[in-house]
């Protein structure tokens, strides 16, 4: 057992909870009601605004798919950064969704489905949108806390992932059931400047024990040219960078739920393209930084130090960047950037328990109830939901056994929410001919993205077919029922868009 | 493109995303610190 470690993992454990509650300190909830609760009363300013997109889209499970994901590719997967910065900056430019969506004054997205297209159509989206998320979230506590206790195993503090999962989820349930969104912004403040502090610290760090030139000599010797270009290492390819445009620039910002609903929080117009354009680098660097520490790690252990990794299996690549971190930094620095991991993995969680829960009571509840804008309902129905999500991700955690890395499975389960997700905004925001029945056909043929999970794919013979060919023929015959539903709907064309909630 | 040229894009990226994370870190930083200390709005509330 590594005390001095320990002494500054309490140390600087304490220090964030009083910083924490510090932050809160008078700055708690500034009135009642639904919009304080749901979108934190609709005053955000651009600086908080950029912290809190950042801070929710920059999780612990970021860190741990794209460092796994530089483990295993090299320099070639800095080019899902890229695809994000370039997706991301698109969507700052020209307001993509971001801009008319704040405009509608809805609270949550499914909200703008009614306004669109009726309210059995919100239901149904919600229903879609809050499957995709949720199975989406499943891995995020058992990463983390395999992250957290590889890279703290590794400095001699031994730790039991089942009560780390536990302990986190515990932690996480409290504090986003405590004050609505507004709660989750003013931790996500702080959260987002730890964490920088924390990740460009560690960089710094390894920088000196594994240099750049040795780096980028030793991804050449041990995997050729792919480790640097994405288009010709077989796991990645044009169409895959294609779809990390899409995924991981546009849909991240533009349609992603956790992030999306930052554009409702904001309190100008003007500022929501700002936020987004300004937030496009982090959308680089959130890829980019922990990639690089997956490269290190590959460095690390290639050569004397590859015994170290043995034990480990096929969760290798996955405890590899961890495991380093572990090994090689000082007891007061490793503490400090385990607080800024644990920061990291709150700030990803509140934001992701809190849409969801938010979304099923807002949208599927409270509709089939009727009691949509019933305050007291809605908030008790959030926070059961929340309670209800952290026991399913932790079950989800300890069963599910998909084979593809982190990052993919993400990217899979997400699309099925936003293959029709995207279909439905765009078509709702730009196209004056969509109706009722085209978004209805567009969600239930945009929920054959399902098929892209692994196990899923294998039970139907589709193992022939790549993750990004699956989401793009997803996203194809969303678009093909949304507007031939549309078309054929003439009855739907004549009625007024206020006369169908 | 060559290896060479992917190489020294992905060095390019990586330092200028490190620089400019490290920027919107410090901007966000100095607005909270302002709103804390009550020197104006700051950037989080402008």
């Amino acid at each position: 057992m590594n005390s001095a470690t320990l002494w500054f993992l309490l140390a600087f454990s304490v220090l964030y909870i009083v910083l924490i509650l510090f932050a809160h300190k008078g700055r708690a909830a500034k009135g009642t009601g639904l919009t304080e609760f749901f979108v934190s009363g609709r005053d955000l300013g651009l600086g908080t605004a950029i912290a809190t997109l950042g801070a929710t889209e920059i999780g612990l499970i970021t860190i741990a798919y794209n460092a796994q994901k530089g483990f295993n590719e090299g320099f070639s997967a800095f080019h899902i950064g890229l695809a994000a910065l370039i997706g991301c900056a698109l969507v700052g430019l020209f307001g993509f969704v971001v801009k008319p969506i704040r405009r509608t004054g809805v609270l949550t997205l499914p909200e703008y489905y009614e306004q669109r297209f009726g309210r059995d159509v919100r239901v149904f989206g919600a229903i879609v949108m809050a499957a995709g998320g949720i199975l989406n979230m499943g891995l995020f506590l058992k990463v983390a806390s395999a992250f957290l206790a590889a890279m703290l195993t590794a400095n001699g503090i031994a730790l039991n992932v089942n009560v780390l999962m536990v302990t986190l989820i515990a932690v996480a349930v409290v504090y986003t059931c405590y004050g609505g969104m507004r709660s989750v912004i003013i931790t996500d403040i702080f959260q987002f400047v730890l964490l920088g502090a924390g990740l460009i610290a560690a960089i710094v760090f390894l920088s000196g024990i594994i240099p750049m030139d040795q780096a980028i000599e030793i991804v050449a010797r041990e995997k050729g040219p792919a480790g640097f270009d994405p288009l010709t290492n077989d796991n990645f390819g044009p169409g895959y960078a294609l779809w990390m445009v899409l995924v991981a620039g546009v849909v991240s910002a533009a349609i992603w739920p956790t992030a999306l609903s930052r554009a409702l929080c904001i309190e100008k117009e003007e500022n929501v393209q700002r936020a987004y354009l300004i937030a496009s680098v982090i959308f680089l660097s959130r890829m980019v930084l922990p990639a690089f520490l997956g490269v290190l790690a590959f460095c690390y252990f290639t050569g004397a130090n590859a015994a170290l990794l043995e034990g480990y299996g096929s969760d290798a690549d996955l405890v590899a960047t961890p495991y380093m971190l572990g090994h090689v930094m000082p007891g007061w620095l490793l503490a400090f950037l385990a607080v800024a991991m644990f920061a990291s993995f709150m700030s990803t969680q509140d934001s992701y328990l809190f849409c969801w829960s938010s979304i099923i009571a807002r949208d599927i509840v409270g509709p089939l109830t009727g009691k949509i804008d019933a305050e007291r309902f809605q908030i008790m129905t959030t926070r059961i939901g929340i309670f209800v999500i952290a026991l399913y991700e932790l079950y989800w955690g300890l069963i599910y056994e998909g084979k593809e890395d982190i990052w993919d499975y993400l990217a899979v389960s997400g699309s099925i929410y936003f293959c029709s997700g995207i279909v439905l905004m765009a078509g709702g925001l730009y196209w004056p001919g969509a109706t009722r029945r085209g978004a209805i056909w567009a969600l239930v043929l945009g929920f054959t993205a399902v098929f892209g999970l692994g196990p899923l794919k294998e039970a139907v013979g589709l193992e022939g077919l790549s993750s990004p060919a699956i989401g793009f023929g997803a996203i194809a015959l969303s678009v093909l029922g949304f507007v031939v539903g549309s078309l054929t709907d003439a009855k739907g064309r004549a009625q007024p868009k206020g006369a169908r909630s | 493109m060559s290896v060479d040229a992917w190489t020294a894009l992905w060095v390019v990226l990586l330092w200028g995303s490190s620089g400019a994370f490290l920027l919107v870190t410090f901007y966000i930083l100095g607005g909270a610190l302002m709103r804390i200390f009550g020197k104006g709005n700051g950037a989080g509330n402008d």
